[in-house]
């Protein structure tokens, strides 16, 4: 379903301060699957993450998802398929923080001309799921870091799309919203969601529910 | 993308674009107020001077074609009588007409009056009703037991009131010996006051005595040219045979008379540097580049999967909509200024001080071409500076964007 | 309500706004225009020109009529325009007690 063959990323490439955050890098993931990538900081996991998210191409190699050579497509398609497949989790979330939580959540259904009322059906729901339904007008800024998280969750969610990216989603929770951040993921799970995250959390690496643990170390996948 | 979707789109473009200035609500209104202050003070100059000028250049067609002085030692003095007959001969000359008139200053009043001799009995009654408007002290009955009668303008009139002389004013002058009554038989009616308010029409002879011109002599003289074409043929030829004299065509006081606000125009836009220097200082400042929080939101959307030309669609509308709403506001509030509450504070600039004053009601005067102006040098320099840093932050990686945010 | 209902609303008030406007221009030029007939005959009788904005003195009256060389000028070809007391009037010295004398200068 999500393939990367042998993608390499570099920073600065031929200027002095040339970095390889990523060299060579293959990985499989199968449809329902909840995957880690692995390893200490630097070790080019969130670069990787970002080349399936598409929000970089890389400099060599191809990433595929559901047979689509996403690598090798021009930004405009690239954009669209991006929304209509993929939600990304960021790190730190990046919400637009004077935005209120509705606002921020619809924000990715914008550019499709989703009708409005479809769009807070959709908003609506899952900020129901995600319990938000009592902060809909908070701006961002004023929410808690679960609150935040869940806001994120919800706004990579909102598209539809099956596949869900988290760059160290944990890093800044404690353990009770961790365990909570887990429990979201079993869910998805159980609706056939394609789940990659990048970490370094050990909760999260060593939970029954990831299928698969890639380890990055310099930029490579070694194992 | 079907129709549908894509209007929901644009739509979205917008409500995304309102949304972003009402964030930023300070900046939008800083920006808003500097734009309204600085189109309403230019549509003002530019709709007082257009209306004066307007004003001005709707009777010129009737003035004579050329208007003779006699010019002694750089300056004008009375013209003899002995020119009348050798103007007139000139082939192409229709009439000559010899005019008595003048200033009469009165000092306790500090006012300055135009003499005009004229005499009433030439004027028809029909000319007479159409322009003119009895003078209540004498339409109710009183007498005009004088010799000397005059038809005053508003202004004077106005003024006589004040003083208690508005049946008979009394000209004096210590060389006369004696003063010299004339009746206020009628008074301009308002529709002329801007060329009648200072305008005191009296008898030839009467003026003559007040302007001390002797028989003779005439102030200057107004020649009637029936050929356009002519005009400028005929004086150059009364300048050529007299070169003591000196020829005012109608055009000349046309082309006067389309300048004349200009200098004034420039005093008070000077006096506009302060604004406009803080316009340039927001175009620089627009043009500079994107804040940080600015350019992450960018990095932010472009990761969301918006694509470029929708986040560059978003600067343009919000550079759009404030630059054109504050536009057309400022030029609406310019025309209110000036139209409906008569120009007050800016009115003085360019009417200035006088003792007899005019009131009188502008017509407004509105020149496509120069609110079109107007609205180019507002609007599109403000959107392009708006897209420029922009489209600089939309084509980056947005992975970098935010890596560098963080 | 959508931000753009509210711009929309915004856009309805200003041309609401703008028609007035129009419609005051029409009504006053309409003014103008069936004044025009009375001013133009105003003009043919009494054939001097220029409107009495400013009264004051000759060269603010009749200004298109004035003479080509006097005081206040920039340099000798412009024409007579406007001197430093137009907008204001100058201070009234006419009550000063006595002539107004320099001292002569006196070597050092």
């Amino acid at each position: 379903m999500l393939t990367t063959d042998k993608v390499t990323k570099i920073y600065n490439q031929n200027l002095p301060n040339q970095v390889v955050a990523v060299k060579d890098a293959s990985i499989k993931v199968d449809e329902g699957e909840v995957v880690v990538l692995q390893g200490p900081s630097g070790s080019g996991k969130t670069t990787l993450l970002s080349m399936i998210g598409c929000q970089t191409k890389p400099n060599r190699g191809e990433v595929i998802i559901n047979e689509n050579r996403v690598s090798k497509l021009p930004d405009r398609f690239l954009n669209t398929f991006k929304r209509e497949n993929i939600g990304f989790i960021f790190q730190n979330y990046q919400l637009i923080p004077d935005i209120n939580v509705i606002d921020n959540i619809m924000l990715p259904m914008l550019p499709s001309g989703i009708p409005y009322k479809e769009r807070i059906v959709r908003a609506e729901a899952l900020m129901r799921q995600f319990d938000l339904m009592k902060r809909r007008t908070f701006d961002v800024k004023n929410l808690s870091g679960g609150e935040q998280q869940r806001v994120a969750i919800a706004r990579a969610m909102i598209n539809q799309g099956k596949i869900i990216l988290a760059d160290e989603p944990t890093a800044h929770l404690d353990t009770k919203l961790t365990g909570e951040f887990l429990e979201m993921i079993s869910d998805l799970k159980k609706h056939q969601y394609t789940v990659v995250i990048s970490s370094h959390d050990n909760e999260i690496i060593n939970h029954a529910v990831v299928t698969k643990i890639y380890t990055m170390k310099d930029g490579q996948v070694v194992s | 993308m079907a129709f549908r979707n894509l209007l929901e789109r644009q739509r979205n473009i917008l409500d995304y674009s309102l949304q972003n200035l009402y964030r930023r609500k300070e900046k939008t209104l800083f920006i808003l107020v500097i734009f309204v202050l600085l189109i309403s003070v230019i549509s003002s100059i530019l709709f007082i001077t257009g209306s004066l000028t307007r004003e001005m250049l709707s009777t010129v067609s009737e003035l004579p074609e050329i208007t003779v002085q006699k010019i002694q030692g750089g300056r004008q003095t009375n013209i003899s009588a002995t020119y009348l007959s050798e103007i007139e001969s000139i082939p192409g000359v229709e009439a000559v007409d010899p005019r008595v008139w003048g200033y009469f200053y009165l000092e306790s009043l500090e006012a300055n009056f135009t003499i005009f001799g004229f005499d009433l009995d030439t004027l028809e009654e029909s000319d007479y009703e159409k322009l003119i408007t009895e003078n209540p002290k004498f339409a109710s009955g009183k007498e005009s037991n004088n010799i000397f009668k005059m038809v005053v303008g508003p202004g004077v009139y106005r003024l006589f009131k004040k003083i208690a002389m508005d049946d008979t004013f009394l000209f004096f002058n210590p060389n006369w010996g004696k003063s010299i009554p004339i009746d206020i038989i009628g008074i301009f009616k308002p529709e002329t006051e801007l060329q009648s308010v200072d305008l005191m029409l009296v008898q030839t002879e009467a003026a003559r005595k007040i302007l001390e011109l002797p028989t003779g002599q005439y102030t200057d003289l107004a020649v009637y040219v029936s050929n356009p074409e002519e005009i400028e043929n005929i004086a150059r030829k009364i300048k050529l045979h007299y070169p003591e004299l000196r020829t005012i065509t109608q055009s000349q006081i046309q082309s006067t008379y389309s300048s004349v606000f200009g200098w004034r125009s420039g005093l008070v836009l000077s006096g506009l540097l302060v604004v406009i220097a803080a316009y340039l200082v927001l175009i620089w400042d627009r043009a500079g580049g994107l804040s940080q929080e600015e350019r992450k939101e960018i990095g932010i959307l472009k990761a969301i999967g918006w694509d470029t030309d929708m986040i560059l669609s978003v600067k343009f509308i919000e550079g759009l909509i404030l630059s054109l709403m504050s536009t057309i506001l400022g030029i609406l509030l310019s025309y209110i200024h000036i139209y409906w509450f008569d120009a007050v504070g800016l009115r003085e600039v360019f009417i200035g001080w006088s003792t007899v004053y005019p009131s009188f009601k502008l017509v407004p005067h509105i020149d496509l071409k120069y609110i079109m102006l107007i609205l180019t040098i507002a609007v599109v320099p403000y959107c392009a500076v708006s897209i420029v840093p922009a489209w600089k932050a939309a084509i980056t990686d947005p992975d970098k964007i935010i890596r560098n945010g963080n | 309500m959508r931000y753009s209902t509210k711009l929309l609303m915004m856009v309805m008030v200003f041309s609401v706004g703008i028609s007035v406007i129009l419609i005051d221009v029409m009504l006053r030029t309409e003014q103008f225009n069936t004044s025009g007939a009375l001013k133009h005959r105003f003009q043919q009788i009494v054939s001097i020109p220029d409107l009495g904005i400013t009264t004051a003195a000759r060269y603010l009256r009749h200004y298109s009529l004035s003479d080509s060389t006097t005081p206040f000028q920039d340099y000798p070809v412009s024409r007579e325009h406007f001197p430093a007391g137009f907008v204001y009037a100058p201070p009234d010295y006419s009550n000063l007690s006595g002539r107004i004398s320099l001292n002569p200068l006196s070597k050092r």
